[in-house]
């Protein structure tokens, strides 16, 4: 990938003289698989079917940044101009061995047994613990298929499903984490340094999973309604998480296999056929899902994010904010109180709590799509609800004090003005300890959190297909024209300028974080396809 | 025919696994072209030069900011104008738990030690022409003064502090 860059001076990154960069990296895989598959039919009701294989994979990454500053004007933005240019380097390496079997046994098309295992080791973990063992076992039943269901004559299909098994994650680390290691660029007065980057942990080994599920596929109506259910519960232990050490040693953390997450769900899709015999032909289908999250071991809290703002818990959830809960502005003063939870009098850090998180309680989406002659409309909607978000933009913009070049939201009129004033917004004022320039932290409160339920409508999309007879004529294959909009609108009691978002997308364990993110765009697409 | 081709298919395969077996720790055990091992950064004169240098780095990553923003901050010769609140609680004598300002120095001070005590484990071991027992002793001495200085420091600041005299491995050794 090879990308330039150049802000002009007219944007504040280009500020004084114009600042560029270019990039040039290279990702590449190498991938060898083989498989050798063998599948019998014993009589006419058993087939059994199996797999061997092995992939190797090898992972290199490379990448070269140069950056260039002060440019002799707007129209001369390559690095070549600039006054000063600086350049890095990156380079990282990774390798995978897997070996996996899977059998496959079914009986009748009415019961099936799938069996498999893989082994799996991964250059990113310790010498001592490189291998993972990855088994899993599925069973199904058709149930549509017995003569005792058959006879009722109300399902076209009936399916029970369950499965359990293990999962393993390597990813969220980088590819020498478990190796002590050195670094250069300790530069002291020009002269090159090396210096300690990261302890050794060569017992890292791979976050596994443990989950098991059950579900159920349903057709009646003659096909107009088909039913799909799903209980899952999964359990993530040996996380990889940055560990904070004592400081004393030189170091502030180390990656290690720490704690053990809890996810359980259910997910229900409904498809409706309204119309099957009909030349129109008019499908619906919505789903719904709801997962919860559990925090089920971890030794000691963990922060993380900006200021702290998430905080790992055990017995609590992920994603779940770190902040100072605002019980009123005092309507005699006009200046905000806050939940003393240890009642020492005053406001600390002890007095931070977690105070909501950002997973919904529910979130789904509806599809619709409707065909008739060759014209197709369709359109999806996504909705969430109950997810919490942090709005940063009114920490800075509602932040009540005064401050050289950081302006207000008009959301900062609603502020307390007179002894008597009900309101959530304190009073304006340069006292530093009640605005938000001031030296005690509990202005990150839970004032800026906020409710990011939505509903949008995703995409809505009309279609012609131009018939056969009419494309075959001028000798192509197929025609079709559309014009198609995404995001036409959402939904929400949120404040900012898009509910799904999160500025701090690099950052772990973070989510639902605003800070001056640019929102999905709305987009009006006409198009015409092509077929030759 | 056919079977000698599902033969020689089969044989491909056997040879793709058994080359694939032989390449394993190849593939598993990449070596980092960006780092050095931690017991092996210091080796011959020009790493034990580096190493001694890296630790003036880490001396002079306190004394560029945290170090005089915990000394003159809380003073009324200097005052702060900015949101961070970490720079307030020190302007206003308000410190809480997790003012990363200090934790940052202090950790910074220790990574001073700790790079400290790597070059004091291994410079003597360092068998190279090219270092001569004079700079040898010489960047030994600026080990002993930089460490020396850390702990000063440390001392200056907190008082009493936990006395680390050997290099950091594992999180155990420590």
């Amino acid at each position: 990938m090879y990308e330039n860059n150049f802000n002009n001076t007219l944007i504040l990154a280009g500020q004084p003289r114009g600042t560029a960069s270019s990039f040039l990296s290279r990702d590449i895989t190498l991938l060898n698989e083989q498989t050798l598959n063998y599948s019998v039919n014993i009589g006419e009701n058993h087939f059994l079917q199996a797999l061997v294989g092995n992939t190797l994979q090898r992972n290199t990454f490379q990448r070269t940044t140069l950056a260039g500053q002060q440019f002799p004007g707007n129209d001369l933005p390559t690095i070549a101009s600039s006054a000063t240019q600086t350049g890095s380097s990156a380079r990282s390496q990774a390798g995978l061995v897997s070996f996996f079997g899977k059998a496959t046994y079914s009986f009748k098309e009415r019961y099936t047994a799938d069996v498999s295992l893989r082994a799996d080791a991964s250059s990113r973990f310790g010498a001592n613990n490189r291998w993972g063992y990855f088994p899993a076992v599925g069973l199904g039943w058709r149930l549509g298929e017995e003569s005792f269901i058959k006879d009722l004559n109300v399902f076209e299909e009936l399916k029970l499903r369950a499965s359990a098994g293990r999962t393993g994650n390597q990813a969220g680390i980088s590819d020498f984490a478990s190796l002590g290691l050195v670094q250069g660029g300790a530069n002291y007065l020009d002269l090159p340094g090396t210096t300690p980057l990261q302890l050794a942990n060569p017992n890292l080994s791979w976050e596994s999973t443990e989950q098991w599920n059950v579900g159920l596929d349903a057709a009646v109506l003659q096909n107009r309604l088909i039913v799909e259910l799903n209980y899952y519960d999964k359990y993530t232990s040996g996380l990889l998480l940055n560990v904070p050490v004592p400081r004393k040693i030189g170091f502030s953390s180390v990656v290690e296999n720490f704690g053990a997450v809890s996810n359980k769900g259910v997910e229900l899709q409904v498809t409706a056929n309204w119309l099957p015999k009909s030349a129109v032909q008019w499908s619906t289908s919505f789903n719904i899902a709801r997962n919860v999250n559990k925090v089920e071991k971890l030794a000691a809290p963990i922060t993380a994010g900006s200021r702290d703002i998430f905080r790992l818990e055990e017995g609590q959830s992920l994603y779940s904010f770190w902040l100072y809960k605002q019980t009123r502005v005092n309507p005699e003063s006009g200046d905000a109180e806050y939940e003393d939870v240890n009642g020492d009098g005053t406001i600390t850090v002890a007095d931070r709590q977690l105070v909501g998180t950002a997973w919904p309680d529910f979130f789904g989406g509806l599809t619709n799509s409707v065909n008739y002659k060759g014209f197709d409309l369709g359109f999806t909607l996504n909705f969430e609800r109950g997810a919490k978000i942090m709005n940063m933009n009114r920490f800075f913009l509602v932040h009540g004090g005064t401050q050289s070049n950081i302006g207000y939201l008009a959301n900062q009129l609603d502020r307390w003005q007179q002894p008597g004033d009900q309101t959530d917004i304190p009073r304006l004022t340069t006292n530093a300890a009640s605005n938000n320039y001031g030296g005690v932290v509990q202005n990150l409160s839970d004032r800026y959190l906020e409710d990011g339920s939505f509903l949008r409508l995703r995409t809505l999309s009309l279609g012609y297909n131009v018939p056969k007879e009419v494309v075959a004529k001028s000798r192509l294959n197929s025609l079709r024209l559309y014009v198609q909009a995404a995001n036409l609108f959402t939904i929400t009691p949120y404040s900012g300028l898009d509910p799904e978002v999160n500025s701090q997308g690099g950052v772990a364990n973070t989510k639902n974080f605003d800070w001056a993110t640019v929102p999905q765009p709305r987009t009006f697409q006409v198009g015409l396809t092509v077929g030759l | 025919m056919k079977h000698t081709l599902y033969r020689l298919l089969f044989a491909t395969q056997v040879a793709a696994i058994s080359f694939s077996l032989a390449s394993c720790n190849d593939l598993l055990e990449p070596q980092p072209v960006q780092q050095l091992p931690a017991d092996q950064a210091i080796t011959d004169a020009g790493s034990a030069r580096a190493a001694t240098i890296g630790a003036y780095d880490r001396v002079q990553s306190y004394y560029q900011l945290n170090w005089p923003v915990l000394g003159f901050l809380p003073g009324e010769s200097v005052r702060f104008n900015g949101t961070l609140n970490q720079f307030l609680q020190i302007d206003q004598n308000q410190l809480s738990a997790d003012n990363v300002l200090i934790t940052e120095a202090w950790t910074q001070m220790y990574q001073a030690v700790n790079v400290a005590n790597n070059l004091l484990a291994a410079v003597p071991d360092v068998n190279d022409p090219l270092l001569p027992a004079a700079e040898k002793n010489q960047l030994l001495g600026e080990a002993h003064f930089l460490r020396a200085l850390a702990y000063f420091d440390l001392g200056r600041g907190w008082g009493g502090v936990p006395l680390i005299l050997t290099p950091t491995r594992t999180k155990e050794n420590g």
